[in-house]
């Protein structure tokens, strides 16, 4: 896998976790845990404020 | 530390709260300046500080060697001395540079570049030690720069120079050509990405070279996920482009990366970045976007 087009993915779609679960899986596979850790505290945060704002969207829609 | 525009009262001063037992000032020209432990010697006018500053510390007493520039003052101050070369924190304006300082006398570093000198030496530790750098330009850096370029005229530390004085000269294209061959001759390394984000700023703020900017930040980015800068100016970049949804995303992973840097780590940090700018800019976007959106919503009936 090529870090930069990971990144790549990312800067297109600053959303998608998908593309940050690529990029922990990348410093994972290459033993850099301390990055792999980091981006995992990203993905949480992200995984926390998606939630919130299905909820506020879901809340405004009901 | 050597004298260049009488600049050295104040160092002089904070240095000495510490307890050093000898300051050495090498001087080129008089200078009028007590001080207990102060060793002033005299240099004749000249081309090469690195020289001057390696003939200054051959002539040091002591096992612990410390470097400091006019203009700085050591503002914080804790090491427990191993055998180890030593970063000291510099900060200047809202940046903190991470540079070799403090050394053992039997590592032998040397002093390299003629012009803006610097220890010839990698960091083993960053330090508790800050030093802030109130010094002013050096009115002969252009003379001397323009004599190292003419007697190496394929040196690539030239061109990273020249490049830097251009840019804060505000002349674009020369930044952009003279930083672009330097990266083309340079292996990657915390200076050469550092460099090339310089260069996305100049592309995708001042010159509408957006995609080029955008592939350097990946390139920064590839280097140091955590660096606060490179996600800010992706952000900037996006802001500047109208893309405000994309803008706040990538000023919130500036935000939560940034926080996950070693405080110690070699890179530099622009201090802001880290919190008080990424929030403003996304404060800024959430209220462009929620003006935007009254606009576009239909007056019910």
């Amino acid at each position: 896998m090529d870090i930069t087009k990971v990144i790549y993915k990312i800067v297109e779609n600053p959303k998608s976790l998908a593309n940050y679960v690529l990029l922990r899986d990348f410093y994972t596979n290459c033993g850099q845990e301390d990055l792999a850790k980091s981006i995992d505290v990203l993905i949480e945060v992200r995984r926390v404020s998606n939630n919130s704002s299905d909820a506020q969207q879901e809340q405004s829609g009901s | 530390m050597l004298n260049k525009n009488n600049q050295v009262a104040d160092t002089v001063k904070s240095i000495s709260q510490f307890g050093i037992d000898e300051i050495i000032i090498g001087t080129y020209k008089p200078i009028n300046i007590k001080h207990r432990n102060l060793k002033i010697v005299t240099l004749l006018e000249s081309n090469d500080y690195a020289a001057d500053l390696n003939k200054l510390t051959e002539g040091a007493r002591h096992e612990w060697l410390a470097y400091f520039k006019e203009g700085e003052v050591v503002v914080q101050a804790d090491f427990d001395l191993q055998n180890k070369i030593y970063g000291f924190q510099i900060l200047k304006n809202d940046i903190i540079l991470k540079e070799a300082r403090l050394w053992h006398k039997s590592h032998n570093l040397k002093f390299k570049n003629p012009v803006f000198e610097k220890l010839n030496a990698d960091i083993d530790e960053v330090i508790e030690t800050i030093v802030y750098d109130g010094s002013e330009n050096d009115p002969k850096v252009q003379h001397l720069l323009e004599r190292w370029s003419k007697a190496n005229p394929f040196l690539n530390d030239c061109y990273y120079y020249k490049a830097f004085i251009a840019l804060s000269e505000k002349r674009l294209k020369d930044f952009k050509s003279l930083i672009s061959h330097y990266l083309f001759n340079s292996n990657t390394d915390i200076s050469t990405t550092m460099a090339r984000y310089y260069l996305a700023m100049v592309q995708g703020l001042f010159e509408d070279e957006t995609n080029l900017a955008i592939q350097n930040l990946i390139l920064c980015l590839a280097e140091n996920p955590l660096m606060a800068e490179f996600w800010c100016l992706l952000g900037d970049i996006f802001y500047k482009n109208k893309h405000y949804d994309r803008a706040t995303e990538l000023y919130k992973n500036g935000l939560v990366l940034g926080s996950r840097r070693l405080k110690f780590d070699l890179w530099p940090m622009q201090i802001s970045k880290y919190q008080e700018y990424p929030n403003t800019m996304m404060a800024s976007c959430d209220s462009i976007l929620v003006n935007s959106r009254k606009i576009y919503m239909p007056t019910s009936r």
